[in-house]
């Protein structure tokens, strides 16, 4: 057997993999939380009857030691039914515990196998913070395992802490590399934690003015005052609202100066209602069309202008537009459409859009906004209001 | 012509003339003439008639003020205010919920004063309800929430945010406060799906007809309800068969740009309430020295964006209750005013209970709407009820309807729901029998603040609140003479038909 061939995910969705062969679908919830259980452990010995007081505590000590018994059997005869080497699972008379001789990777225990310090390479922090950007057993409740939930509560906040120290962490590598970029998707994750967080926003205000970009602290500060008034009926405290200030205007920012030639933000916000084919692309056109002087359209290729209108009527108020001829449409046309309308648009607006729910866009505006984050364009702001 | 519907032998009252008709013809969902006697019948057959019998028809009430989305959804929640115990709190949940019962079970109502316990129940006691479903508490001003230990697990809740009670252990006990409290509220209101909110809302509107309710403003969104309820609103509200006119209760004016909405705010909190002893006053609590209730704007902060407003031309709505709040809303638009010149906008101050003269003469000034809640005097006024305890002598004057009046200022009626119920009825009846006589208005006026006042207060005076021709055919045919009716029975009156659009959306009796 190849080394790591087996992998156990439950940072996340809690998946089981032996090679490219999903184990997890073929498993009961309870012995997936079983082999949680065995997990935590270290891979050191549990005791079976603690085994049965996590998962089986309602039931008479009969009918939980042979519930115990059966789901024992259940992962081993599965794990098995995929390679005779895969034997997981051992155990003597009144203990249980996993095969320590078997190459798995599992997240959980590679990071019950770290130490956070100054000395931790870089490489394994990101690792380590890739891990905890998601939750431990996302979704996977176990209905009357009062004892399990305890456990798995009591697991999240010891991998919420260490989430924290590793972001601390890389904070520190990262400042002082320098690295704005890194540093500030660490900071917006972490505003995602913990929204209401003042030095984070301070940091983040920092790091928009190292690198520049004025126009992006103050949709961001904008954006945490609306958070702080919507969800805490607060102000900005005037501190914070003076150094912001302070920030964003400071003479010495190094403003690009595409900004410096902006004129107001233009903005959208786009609910995703059915999964109709561009209905999110086409519903960014739609709000942002009448919000800028369509002047600016000019120099937009023809046939972009008439790819776009494909999928939203409102352009025909232009008066270039009435007079394409219609062709068959191709979704990397509109997609490259509507990158270069974002494109020419963006030259003289800072433009926001607003996502809401995203995991629920059609399949192209998802892709195509999911783009746009991971390579964004100047003066274009996607902010994701994911649940 | 033929009518589509022809109400007859109506005491039809038109509100704005003061005058009486006693037939109504309509077609297309408009009234199209009025007249006396039986002079109907120069026109064809109508579709249908409806024989008022001598009873008296309204033009169909506008609520104001309404938290519709919450008001539904707080329908499908299970009410805890009758709680006195924690043995009480798993009765009322468990005879709510099936044995098998999943999805989240969700509560609200809880005032641990109340309880003999004196305070709130963690986690472990929820979860001796459930462990196989989340349960979530609200308490009954929202500003604190319990979940059990399978709702911990399930709202994901981040546990390093400050205001999670930790036990010795550090462990979370299930009660949440302050930021956790807002972070999970966001989470949890959220979690409800557009389809459950179309749902509740369905549920809810048979009984807001049956109370006579044909247009709401529904405040929406912010700070302890939900933005997805005002984005509920916003894609559904035209599919329901009520006029619901959103007020989308955030500061941000660029995002009321994005939705091309006319009016912002609706209860943005300036202050609080005085049952929770928050609401603002220039004087102490009386039954609590040293506290005078919260700002949650400065001056300046409020300036700021009230003159925002005025320069985008949005109409503002916004909460203000006691009298040192009032002066700061009053000061604002004064201050905007000033810089801007512009008085036509009909902002709004909701509730306004404590305004003193010279908050009048200045909201008369500008052009300022009260959108009040008479009811509140009926539930809360008077020398033996709340507001006497909260401000001793001062409920004399709250809510003083005949004075604003008198100075020229529109009042329009609402009910706050789900603060107190939908029932324009009630509301009128209040108004006429306000608990100190000198504030109490004629039926005629309180008629105007949930009719011709209300479609004012939205700009829609010019086809909607009133029984006029080309109006809108939304009208309400009440089981008696209002006019007639003793002022103490009024709020009993029942509705006997709510036409919409010229459509009978409701008729007692009739199951409809």
């Amino acid at each position: 057997m190849m080394l790591l061939d087996l992998k156990i995910k439950m940072f996340g969705e809690f998946t089981i993999y032996y090679k490219d062969e999903a184990l997890h679908n073929k498993l009961s919830n309870k012995s997936l939380a079983l082999l949680s259980l065995l997990l935590f452990t270290d891979l050191k010995k549990i005791s079976k009857s603690k085994l049965s007081s996590y998962l089986w505590s309602d039931f008479d000590s009969d009918s939980s030691k042979q519930n115990l018994r059966y789901n024992l059997w259940s992962i081993r005869k599965i794990f098995l039914s995929c390679s005779k080497e895969l034997d997981l699972i051992q155990m003597d008379k009144n203990h249980v515990w996993l095969n320590p001789s078997l190459p798995l990777f599992s997240d959980i225990l590679f990071l019950k196998t770290q130490k956070i310090s100054d000395k931790t390479s870089l490489e394994i922090l990101l690792k380590m913070y890739e891990i905890l950007n998601e939750d431990l057993l996302d979704g996977f409740l176990i209905k009357d395992s009062l004892e399990y939930s305890e456990l798995i509560l009591l697991e999240r906040i010891a991998f919420q802490n260490m989430h924290i120290q590793v972001s601390r962490e890389l904070i520190k590598r990262f400042e002082k590399k320098q690295n704005w970029q890194e540093l500030l998707k660490i900071l917006l994750k972490l505003t995602s934690i913990d929204p209401y967080n003042e030095d984070y926003v301070i940091k983040i205000l920092e790091i928009y003015h190292h690198l520049g970009q004025a126009s992006q602290g103050l949709a961001f500060f904008k954006q945490f005052e609306d958070t702080l008034r919507s969800h805490l009926n607060i102000p900005v405290p005037p501190s914070l609202k003076k150094m912001a200030t302070e920030l964003i205007t400071a003479k010495n920012s190094p403003s690009t100066p595409e900004e410096s030639n902006l004129q107001n933000t233009i903005s959208c916000r786009v609910i995703p209602i059915s999964n109709i084919k561009y209905l999110g692309i086409s519903e960014s056109l739609r709000q942002l069309l009448p919000q800028f002087d369509q002047k600016l359209l000019d120099d937009l290729n023809p046939w972009d202008l008439s790819d776009l209108f494909y999928i939203q009527n409102n352009l025909s108020a232009l008066e270039r537009v009435s007079h394409f001829s219609p062709r068959p449409l191709y979704p990397i046309r509109v997609i490259q459409a509507f990158h270069n309308f974002l494109r020419r648009v963006s030259s003289k607006h800072i433009i926001e859009i607003y996502l809401q729910e995203p995991e629920k866009l059609d399949l192209y505006s998802k892709q195509f906004f999911e783009y746009l984050i991971s390579y964004p364009l100047e003066n274009v702001r996607v902010i994701s209001e994911s649940k | 012509m033929n009518f589509d519907l022809l109400i007859k032998n109506g005491l039809c009252y038109s509100v704005k003339k003061d005058s009486f008709y006693d037939w109504i013809g309509i077609k297309d969902g408009k009234i199209i003439t009025l007249g006396h006697k039986d002079d109907y019948e120069t026109y064809g057959t109508p579709q249908q008639i409806v024989d008022a019998n001598g009873k008296t028809v309204l033009p169909g009430f506008y609520d104001s003020c309404m938290h519709f989305v919450q008001s539904a959804i707080n329908s499908t929640f299970i009410n805890l205010n009758t709680a006195r115990s924690f043995a009480d709190i798993k009765e009322i949940i468990r005879s709510k919920i099936s044995k098998n019962h999943e999805a989240p079970i969700i509560c609200y109502g809880l005032d641990e004063l109340n309880l003999i316990e004196k305070k709130v129940p963690d986690r472990r006691v929820l979860d001796d309800i459930s462990s196989s479903a989340p349960i979530w508490i609200s308490r009954v001003e929202y500003h604190t929430s319990i979940l059990n230990t399978y709702g911990l697990l399930y709202y994901k809740v981040p546990f390093t945010l400050p205001g999670i009670e930790v036990d010795r252990k550090k462990v979370p006990t299930g009660v949440f406060r302050y930021l956790a409290n807002a972070y999970l509220r966001e989470t949890a209101l959220n979690e409800l799906s557009m389809a459950y909110r179309l749902q509740a809302a369905e549920n809810l509107i048979p009984t807001l007809l049956k109370k006579g309710i044909t247009s709401i403003n529904a405040m929406e969104g912010g700070f302890t309800f939900a933005d997805k309820d005002a984005d509920f609103l916003y894609h559904y509200g035209k599919s329901l068969p009520l006029d619901l006119l959103l007020f989308y209760q955030t500061t941000s004016i660029s995002k009321i740009k994005e939705l091309g909405l006319p009016r912002i705010g609706g209860s943005l909190f300036i202050d609080g309430a005085f049952g929770s002893r928050n609401a603002a006053l220039f004087e102490d609590y009386s039954d609590s020295p040293g506290v005078r209730g919260d700002l949650y704007y400065s001056q300046e902060d409020l300036n700021r964006f009230v003159l925002s407003c005025y320069e985008n031309d949005l109409q503002l709505a916004v909460h203000a209750v006691g009298e040192r709040a009032i002066d700061l809303i009053i000061n604002a638009h004064r201050f905007a005013t000033d810089q801007t010149g512009k008085k036509h906008l009909r902002h709004r101050i909701e509730h306004v209970e404590m305004p003193t003269a010279h908050h009048l003469s200045e909201a008369r000034d500008m052009n300022l709407i009260f959108s009040m809640q008479p009811a509140f005097e009926y539930y809360w006024g008077g020398p033996d009820k709340m507001y006497a305890k909260r401000l001793g002598d001062r409920y004399l004057h709250t809510n003083p309807f005949r004075e604003i009046i008198d100075h020229g200022i529109t009042i329009c009626g609402g009910s706050d729901s789900d603060v107190t119920p939908a029932d324009p009825l009630l509301g009128i009846a209040s108004a006429i029998n306000h608990p100190i006589e000198a504030h109490r208005v004629t039926l005629k006026e309180a008629l105007q603040m949930f009719t011709t006042n209300g479609a004012y207060a939205v700009h829609e005076e010019k086809h909607k609140g009133d029984i006029e021709e080309e109006f809108q055919a939304d009208l309400v045919i009440l089981d008696g003479d209002i006019f007639a009716t003793p002022t103490d029975q009024i709020k009993d009156v029942e509705v006997l038909y709510t036409i919409k659009n010229g459509n009978i959306l409701y008729q007692k009796n009739e199951g409809r």
